[in-house]
């Protein structure tokens, strides 16, 4: 425990040091141009958010039903009395169950303009 | 023991932490810039420390950044905008707490150390994402959009990769599994498994192939486009602090660890393991091009995901065998 | 005491950036050809320490590359600008210097008139070997600065 700790305090604090050397010995010349956006070598133009593109968004989607089930399989493994077959079963069942799934959408993952 | 430190100690300031992490960063940079340039016919750093090969390159990067000007601009959150990368870099540090490097040399043994190192790894892409869009900027925002596409497509796969390791050895503690692998390595036993964790580390630590969300020709630098002096070294150097990471676990999980070593030696014999997968990471920089962002999720979904779900059913058949 | 610490300071920082020039991309005219040279196999930059890197942020030293129209010396002085403190500036090729084969014509400007120059390098294109030569004498200048 104390060790987390102390690594905790000296990470972070050799971090934090390192960036208030910069803040005190660092020269500083501010200006109004070095503070604007970075453009590329360009005065800023136009707003920064846009539309996003959505087609790969279906992975998305995948991976957070994908992750939790495996995280659960992780949980349930790691706390499972130590020969369980059904369980093994289980995880087999629910990764063919994903392969499946994925097989059949492969296509239509790629791109959600064909998603209908 | 009869050190003079205990071995917690050793782990959070010489090896898994505080110094390990710093040197890596200078020996990786320094490696990676020398074996590329090796690779396209050219010397690399050499004229700044002659004698050693250039090794001083990274350290006066790191001067010079240090002791250049921090710009803040306007246009951001200041406080975020300087928080963000010290954040990043810290917990793209942490998970090595749960992670042993030889035996006694771990600052948390936990049961389930190496399952909560490899969610603490999965965690990290939220705050990429977050620090991308404090600097609010045109490349940042592409760049986070990346990375948030690219960490779907790698992370179920190393969650796999480690899911069948575990299965193998029926615990998540790094002695356990240290122990588990002392007749045979995790590598050999399930050979999947270690080229699906491979990739998976290439994907995670944007390497080469997958060099996505930071591809200079297209994005500038990706999520760091906005950072300069000390704040860059921090958002910049997270990447190799991930590879650090990531191989440490690694060589838990795939190598032996520290065997055949105990003690002390076994902190070397961890660090030479980790190489097997530094090296790789280095090298496929100087080979291959960039895939495009739907061919890597279409890699990560399809012959990735293929391969990691056979990894998983070769342990468990390994287990009912057994 | 504190003039000790500030001079060691200062040294180290000198050290640090003399051997870490980092170029951004930043091509005017036809010299920038050369410049890939410079990167490349055989003339290897990199031994000095030189990264090119795509933001300015990072980047402490413009290698301006031959000819600079008026219409580009707005974004050459808008770089400049932009980049943090310790800053340099190679000006590469006769038209940087004078004005080359465009000399006397109505939209070029000499560097030295849009941003401090520290070091000039003669030839159309200049060889890279000359151009390394530069970044070595503006590493010396770096070196020798006082305070
Ligand atoms: S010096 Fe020669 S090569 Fe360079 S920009 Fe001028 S004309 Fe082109």
């Amino acid at each position: 425990m104390v060790a987390i700790l102390i690594f905790v305090v000296v990470f972070l604090g050799a971090l934090v040091a390192l960036v208030v050397v910069t803040f005190l010995f660092a020269p500083r010349r501010p200006s109004e141009i070095k503070e604007r956006r970075f453009e590329s070598g360009g005065p800023p133009y136009g707003p920064v958010q846009r539309r996003l593109l959505m087609q790969y968004f279906g992975y998305i989607y995948l991976v957070t039903v994908v992750e939790a089930a495996v995280g659960l399989a992780l949980v349930a493994v790691l706390t499972a009395q130590p020969s369980a077959p059904m369980l093994y079963l289980a995880i087999a069942l629910l990764l063919a169950a994903v392969l499946i799934v994925v097989l059949r959408y492969f296509k239509v993952l790629n791109d959600i303009r064909r998603w209908s | 023991m009869d050190l003079p430190f205990s071995g917690d100690l050793i782990a959070a300031l010489v090896f898994p932490g505080v110094l390990g992490i710093f040197g890596f960063l200078v020996v990786a940079i320094w490696l990676e810039r020398k074996l590329v340039a090796r690779v396209q016919w050219r010397y690399g750093p050499l004229y700044v420390s002659k004698p050693l090969g250039g090794l001083l390159q990274p350290v006066a990067d790191l001067l010079k950044l240090v002791f250049s000007e921090l710009v803040l601009p306007r246009h951001t959150n200041r406080l975020f905008f300087a928080a963000a990368p010290i954040l990043l870099f810290f917990a793209e540090g942490l998970p090595v707490v749960f992670i042993a490097a030889a035996p006694g040399v771990v600052m948390a043994p936990h049961p389930y150390g190496l399952a909560i190192a490899v969610v603490l790894v999965l965690l990290v892409a939220v705050l990429v994402v977050a620090m991308a869009w404090t600097e609010a900027d045109k490349f940042t925002y592409v760049g986070a959009v990346r990375e948030i596409l690219l960490t779907a497509a790698y992370e179920v796969p190393l969650l796999l990769a480690a899911l069948a390791m575990f299965i193998l050895y029926g615990t998540a503690d790094p002695y356990g599994v240290v122990e588990a692998q002392s007749n045979l390595w995790g590598a050999v036993l399930n050979p999947l498994a270690f080229v699906a964790y491979l990739v998976a580390l290439l994907m995670a630590t944007t390497r080469f192939p997958f060099e996505i969300p930071e591809a200079e020709p297209e994005v500038v630098l990706g999520p760091y486009t906005e950072y300069g002096s000390t704040l860059f070294i921090y958002a910049f150097g997270a990447n190799y602090v991930k590879l650090y990471v990531l191989a440490l676990l690694g060589s838990v999980l795939f190598l032996g660890g520290w065997l055949p070593a105990g003690g002390l030696a076994g902190v070397f014999i961890t660090l030479v393991k980790m190489l097997v997968f530094v090296l790789p990471a280095m090298l496929v920089r100087a080979i291959y091009p960039r895939y495009r962002i739907d061919q890597a999720l279409r890699i990560g979904w399809g012959k990735l995901l293929a391969l990691s779900v056979a990894a998983v059913a070769l342990s468990l058949v390994w287990r009912l065998l057994r | 005491m504190k003039t000790l610490v500030s001079q060691a300071v200062a040294r180290l920082a000198r050290w640090g950036t003399k051997w870490s020039l980092w170029p951004p991309h930043l091509v005017t005219a036809c010299c920038g050809v050369e410049i890939g040279h410079i990167f490349g196999s055989v003339y290897d930059a990199e031994r000095f320490g030189m990264l090119p890197m795509g933001s300015l942020r990072q980047s402490n030293i413009i290698i301006i590359e031959g000819t600079i129209t008026l219409k580009m010396a707005k974004f050459v002085k808008y770089v400049y600008e932009q980049m943090p403190e310790p800053k340099y500036v190679i000006a590469m090729g006769a038209c940087a210097i004078k004005g080359g084969v465009f000399y006397g014509s109505y939209h070029m400007v000499p560097a030295s008139k849009v941003v401090p120059v520290h070091a000039y390098v003669s030839g159309c294109p200049p060889t890279p070997e000359a151009v390394l030569k530069a970044v070595s004498k503006v590493q010396e200048q770096i070196g020798h600065a006082e305070n």
